[in-house]
């Protein structure tokens, strides 16, 4: 009796799972269908329901910057570009549609120096840097075993080398992890953002910004947020027209 | 693309480890000395190093018996670099010149895994110390110069160096060299440290060599080179012996000068002056080589020429290549590199030409030749290379445009900028792997978690288990070792011997033999441990009768046996109870 009620359980939720997995790509489905028709608010209305139906994915986002970008939307396309790199950095797609997206942007941003190990880390994905980690923890804690029984020339070279790869996976992952979980920019998405002084509509108002302008958030006040754009920019902006890029 | 460059990064990865744990295998050993040319009085550093391996070894060198050989320590070095992984030992020994001549030192042979590896030789100029040097000896700190030629023609490398003496300790020190003379002095190689000993008095040495170079002929007089220092002073304390003695140094600035120097410098002779001569001075040669020296009309060949030497190397000149029937030729930039050795400047210069026989037949290339003065033998020489055959055979049947396409072919086409038309974004992602969430994501954080624990986990867990097992390894030996500490105790016990201490040893020995705590125990524990670990009943109570008759002893203060006989029968218990208790 027992067994059978498992096997119940078991059919029942794998059914409901399956279930689920067939409507998100039912959904899929129709939302491309609806791009493809030109139907652009019907697609992002669907992909968004596929999102919150299961994990986003960072083919999920590319579409949804895609079709926000054929409703002429820049801010929100760029933005769902960005959080589209936080899991597909190295596809081409999205590096040609983000590139092409951000030149129609008004605002000449900042020019920021490009730190050569951190512009090569940005080219991989963040479960490729944890796979490549986990090899050299393994690889590091498996070899120091090793030397627990047998203390070798070989054994003692192969420790040297596993400690410094282990080191740089383990920094590299680091670094990665932290660039995504606290990644504090935010994206303009409105077409136009008054920066004020303060978190008030009376407060003078210092510059504006334009759609698809990226600017670094700092706190939350009301409906207000503190940002910053360049090194000499800064102020509150309403919260509607700013969007962090980080959603988790 | 970007994943292919990723592939390939990771591939590299895993083939810098895996040579990387390969590569310490390779062996081999070379022969070093500081310098090539020393006065007899000079030390030379004599390094061997043995590559490969990092447990000493002991080297055999051949040639030192004109020297006496002072040991001046090992060391090992380890590298990593691009992931190619090093190990050698560096043994330093310190060579004093017995007399003067040219010796040749090495080759040294190392003994590795049964294997004899022989280094390379060298050899070293001795020669008598400076006068001047003699002459200054009774300073703490001199400067000497010398010349490597006193005479010697325009455009010959002289060379111009400075030896810096010193017995006390200095700081800050600054060389003024002699200048606005007419000649040019340029440092060459980095500035050797040695030790020497100068009419008895042992003296660190700082030498210094400069290439002359001067366009002017005539008799130079060099003036002195100074070096400027800082003399480092001790102060006395007021108490002999204090910790504060080194704090209490004082620097005073000095300054030394050595002798000036005279140089003639002659005009190269007029006479028998080869009408190609450029002005090259010193020793040179020449190569010259045709790839393919067969080959088919209209296909081309390369004549490669090398001229290289040492003297003033950077007017090497440029050979010219004659005009030649129904050849064409393009010529290469040509390549020169000049090196700085303690020999002097060497250089050599590499020029290239394509050829492009156009009709069949038989072709003579060269000779080419080079025309310098020797400054060995005072006198004009030219070099020439061997006259070359370049056989061309017919072609397939071209025309004159066919035989320049090779020529075109070689050379790079115009490149243009592809433009825009119009920009557009590149469409949706719209296959099955769109909906694909990544493994990492997939997991949850307790389960990345786990997975990163799990390996430290694993290794704690091994280290505690083969500590444990150390352990119970270390308890097992003391336990067979129980009986013989037993009796070596019993033995050194002091005459007369007394019954407490007796019994107290007998305890122990049952507590180490048993692999107890080492608490204190009664006869009736004792009979019950040896009956649960397997001894004979006769034993055990036998045991547990002596322990009480000891006890009785030893609360009574009487015993109704003989002492001795007491040990005996206690050896011989101990002695039966090793043998009964199993390990």
């Amino acid at each position: 009796m027992k067994k059978i009620c498992i096997i119940i359980c078991a059919l029942f939720i794998g059914g409901h799972a399956m279930a689920e997995n067939g409507q998100r790509l039912n959904d899929f489905v129709q939302a491309n269908a609806a791009y493809t028709n030109g139907d652009y608010q019907k697609a992002i209305d669907l992909y968004q329901k596929v999102i919150q139906n299961g994990h986003p994915t960072g083919s999920l986002y590319f579409n949804l910057g895609n079709c926000y970008y054929r409703l002429d939307q820049i801010g929100w396309a760029i933005l769902y570009y960005e959080r589209a790199m936080h899991y597909i950095p190295d596809d081409p797609d999205l590096l040609f549609n983000l590139k092409h997206a951000r030149s129609q942007v008004e605002d000449q941003p900042d020019q920021k120096t490009s730190i050569p190990l951190k512009s090569t880390l940005n080219q991989f994905r963040l479960s490729e840097l944890f796979w490549f980690m986990m090899i050299c923890h393994i690889g590091f804690w498996g070899i120091l075993i090793v030397r627990r029984f047998h203390r070798s020339e070989w054994s003692y070279y192969t420790f040297v080398v596993l400690s410094i790869v282990w080191a740089i996976s383990l920094v590299s992952f680091l670094v990665k992890w932290y660039d995504i979980y606290y990644d504090h920019r935010g994206i303009v998405v409105s077409q136009k953002a008054v920066v004020r002084a303060g978190p008030d509509e009376k407060e003078t108002a210092l510059f504006e910004l334009h759609a698809g302008s990226i600017v670094g958030c700092e706190r939350n006040e009301d409906n207000w947020r503190l940002i910053q754009f360049a090194s000499d920019k800064r102020g509150w902006a309403r919260m509607d027209h700013i969007e962090p890029i980080r959603n988790f | 693309m970007i994943y292919n460059h990723k592939i390939y990064i990771t591939l590299c990865v895993m083939i810098m480890l895996a040579w990387a744990t390969v590569s310490g295998a390779s062996t081999g050993v070379s022969l070093h000395l500081d310098r090539s040319s020393v006065t007899q009085t000079d030390a030379i550093k004599m390094t061997i190093k043995v590559s490969g391996t990092q447990s000493a070894v002991t080297p055999r060198v051949a040639g030192l018996q004109n020297f006496r050989v002072e040991s001046g320590g090992t060391s090992s070095n380890f590298s990593m670099v691009n992931g190619q992984v090093s190990s050698s030992i560096d043994q330093t020994y310190y060579l004093y010149p017995k007399r003067e001549g040219k010796f040749t030192i090495g080759p040294a042979v190392v003994n590795i895994n049964g294997k004899n590896l022989r280094s390379n030789a060298v050899t070293v100029t001795v020669s008598k110390q400076a006068s001047d040097a003699r002459q200054q000896s009774h300073q703490p700190v001199f400067v000497t110069v010398s010349l490597s030629d006193t005479s010697a023609y325009v455009g010959q490398t002289i060379f111009y160096t400075v030896k810096f003496y010193y017995s006390v300790a200095v700081r800050n020190l600054g060389i003024v060299l002699p200048e606005g003379q007419g000649f040019l002095l340029k440092q060459v190689g980095k500035p050797a440290e040695y030790s020497s000993n100068v009419k008895g008095k042992q003296y660190k040495v700082i030498e210094i060599r400069h290439a002359l170079t001067t366009e002017k002929t005539g008799t130079f007089n060099i003036p002195p080179t100074v070096m400027k220092m800082n003399v480092l002073q001790k102060q006395r304390s007021r108490h002999n012996f204090s910790v504060f003695d080194n704090f209490f140094t004082s620097s005073r600035p000095h300054s030394v000068q050595s002798q000036p120097v005279k140089l003639t410098i002659s005009p190269l002779p007029e006479s028998n002056q080869p009408a190609d001569f450029a002005g090259l001075v010193g020793e040179f040669s020449i190569q010259a080589s045709l790839d393919p020296q067969k080959t088919e009309s209209g296909e081309s060949t390369t004549l490669s020429l090398e001229i290289s030497g040492t003297g003033n190397v950077q007017l090497m000149p440029d050979i010219s290549m004659p005009e030649m029937d129904n050849i064409k030729v393009y010529s290469d930039k040509p390549e020169i590199s000049i090196n700085e050795t303690a020999a002097g400047f060497t250089g050599k210069k590499m020029m290239k030409w394509a050829l492009v026989p156009q009709k069949a037949g038989n072709y003579a290339i060269g000779p080419f030749s080079l025309s310098f003065f020797s400054s060995k033998n005072d006198q004009y020489k030219t070099i020439s290379t061997q006259k070359m055959n370049l056989i061309v055979t017919p072609g397939k049947q071209q025309t004159t445009e066919s035989q320049i396409k090779p020529l075109a072919q070689s050379l790079p086409p115009i490149k243009k900028e592809v433009k825009f038309f119009q920009r557009d974004i590149l469409p949706v992602h719209d296959h099955s792997d769109a909906l694909q969430i990544n493994s990492y994501y997939r997991m949850s954080r307790w389960q990345r978690w786990i997975m990163i624990f799990f390996p430290p986990l694993v290794y704690l867990l091994v280290v505690v288990f083969f500590f444990r097992k150390t352990r119970l390894k270390i308890e097992k030996l003391t336990a067979k070792k129980a009986l013989v500490q037993f009796y070596k105790k019993l033995s050194k016990l002091q005459s007369p011997k007394n019954v407490p201490e007796m019994l107290k040893l007998f305890y122990q020995f049952l507590n180490q033999r048993l692999q107890l705590s080492g608490g204190t125990l009664t006869p009736d524990e004792v009979q019950k441990i040896l009956t649960d670990a397997g001894i004979a009943k006769e034993m055990s109570n036998e045991t547990h009768a002596l322990l009480n008759s000891l006890e009785a002893s030893v609360y009574t203060g009487q015993t109704d046996q003989d002492i001795d006989v007491l040990e005996t029968s206690i050896r011989e218990l101990a002695k039966k109870l090793d043998k009964g208790i199993k390990s």
